[in-house]
């Protein structure tokens, strides 16, 4: 991974949290897909309210975190999928369920609790780890892994 | 008339004979509870394949505990949602080919309205209009209800449902799974005063629900701002009880001031209670006291009905029956 590939910050409030996900999300398109990483509370499913509201989502207000059904759909300008990997316990349980064609196929797939399915991922792909600091701040790693996401690193960074 | 209900939504497989909306002739369910607590959670394709081995054993089951013949049974009525869905796929296929089979109606039944409608499983004089809180693992929805087959959704959560709240910090506890009722037994010996976790209302009269921070706020309580402290070792029993009954305190408190304030701004007859999580006692203890303040009657069901089952599907389909809301054999599951 070259030196370029990675960004770090910090996000002292959930708003400043949600607006990285509004940025990141406006950048995205057709066939991207997004690894969040971070234990229980760290922020995921408010980064992913951030992301949907970037991709232009009607109901970006019903973002909630998909633990329990597992796959949320939202109608973005291009369809989004919200997954949820915590009560799974690896791959091929995402996989009966139908993943592969979410995550190749045409919309933006959101995969919180990534770590648990790594083999789920495509070859390319960007990273976010949250890590928390304090009660409010959080540690923001975003890394991207292959050209384009590498792309997509250096606009957020301007 | 008679209606079976079927119900696979989550982790229960239920099959229920219910006559005229009332009489519960048989009401089987087989919990798969055990089958996911080393998980800490529901696992979807475990779930899928319980139902898919149970439900044809489940179905004769409850057939033969209500003393009648499949060829007795003058309509089918199942979950089609929401749900998991290959647990909804197992209900509804089963369903479809029962109706298909024996030539009677079949009608699709939302799975939180049959949770609004177990109340009246128990209960004579449910009166209109109400408000309906459905709280569990994965919902906590306010709803206004006109009738028992109409329901409205005036708000729901904006990330974690209640009862997903109660197994995160159960797990952030390390308590067991599912931790609705671990939490409910310790809260009873703590001081849910001991510790001001913060409650959520989100903007002024707004219905919606947030749990998420409650979460994050116990998450940095329990391990203190140093959140690579191993789990659960520095907690002595006392803590943990005072943890459980002050966080649960901290969720009833939000979950009864908005049934209140909805209670209040559409000036109705009664208030119901649903869900798994309306089993916790402290929510019925709570809920009960603040109504009788705002002279609205509370209806709850019994601990068994609280959960998934499938009376309460069979129960709510007869009245859809009678209003002519047969659904055919084109549903489908919608998660």
């Amino acid at each position: 991974m070259s030196k370029n590939s990675k960004i770090t910050f910090v996000s002292k409030s959930t708003a400043e949290t949600i607006a990285f996900g509004v940025k990141l999300g406006k950048l995205l398109t057709n066939g991207h897909v997004i690894a969040l990483i971070g234990e229980l509370g760290a922020g995921k499913t408010t980064m992913t309210k951030g992301i949907v509201g970037g991709l232009d989502a009607k109901d970006k207000d019903k973002v909630k975190s998909p633990t329990f059904s597992l796959v949320h759909k939202y109608d973005g300008r291009i369809p989004v999928y919200h997954i949820d990997a915590y009560r799974l316990s690896g791959s091929q349980e995402l996989l009966e369920i139908g993943s592969d064609e979410i995550v190749f196929g045409d919309g933006v797939t959101i995969i919180e609790w990534a770590d648990i399915v790594p083999e789920s991922l495509p070859e390319n792909y960007l990273k976010i780890t949250l890590t928390h600091v304090s009660e409010d701040q959080r540690i923001i790693e975003i890394c991207g892994y292959g050209k384009h996401y590498e792309q997509i690193l250096q606009q957020l960074k301007n | 008339m008679l209606i079976l209900g079927i119900e696979t939504s989550c982790d229960e497989t239920s099959v229920a004979v219910v006559k005229n909306g009332r009489e519960i002739l048989s009401n089987i369910i087989l919990s798969q509870n055990k089958l996911h607590r080393p998980f800490g959670g529901v696992v979807p394709e475990i779930a899928c394949r319980a139902h898919l081995e149970s439900i044809i054993g489940i179905i004769h089951n409850a057939v033969t505990e209500a003393k009648v013949k499949l060829a007795d049974i003058n309509a089918i009525a199942v979950v089609n949602s929401p749900g998991l869905i290959g647990a909804l796929l197992i209900g509804v296929t089963a369903a479809k080919t029962l109706s298909m089979v024996f030539d009677i109606p079949l009608i699709a039944i939302h799975h939180l309205h049959a949770h609004i409608y177990a109340n009246n499983l128990e209960h004579d004089a449910v009166s209109y209009p109400a408000i309906s809180l459905v709280v569990s693992g994965g919902h906590t929805t306010l709803f206004l209800s006109e009738k028992e087959t109409k329901h409205v959704v005036l708000g729901e959560t904006i990330d974690d449902a209640a009862g997903e709240a109660f197994d995160k910090v159960s797990k952030i506890l390390g308590l067991e799974y599912p931790g609705g009722p671990v939490i409910d037994k310790l809260a009873k010996k703590g001081n849910n005063k001991a510790i001001p976790f913060p409650r959520v209302y989100l903007e002024k009269n707004s219905l919606d629900f947030s749990f998420s921070g409650l979460k994050t706020a116990v998450l940095y309580y329990v391990k203190g701002q140093d959140l690579n402290r191993p789990k659960s070792t520095a907690q002595s029993n006392t803590d943990i009880a005072d943890i459980s009954a002050s966080f649960q305190e901290a969720v009833i408190d939000v979950l009864v001031h908005k049934t209140v304030l909805a209670s209040k701004r559409y000036n109705v007859r009664s208030i119901l209670l649903g869900g798994g999580v309306a089993a916790n006692s402290r929510l019925r203890e709570k809920l009960q006291e603040t109504s009788q303040e705002i002279r609205v009657p509370v209806y709850y069901p019994s601990i068994k009905l609280c959960t998934d089952n499938a009376a309460m599907v069979a129960g709510l389909a007869y009245w859809k029956y009678l209003e002519g809301d047969i659904s055919g054999l084109h549903i489908e599951a919608i998660p």
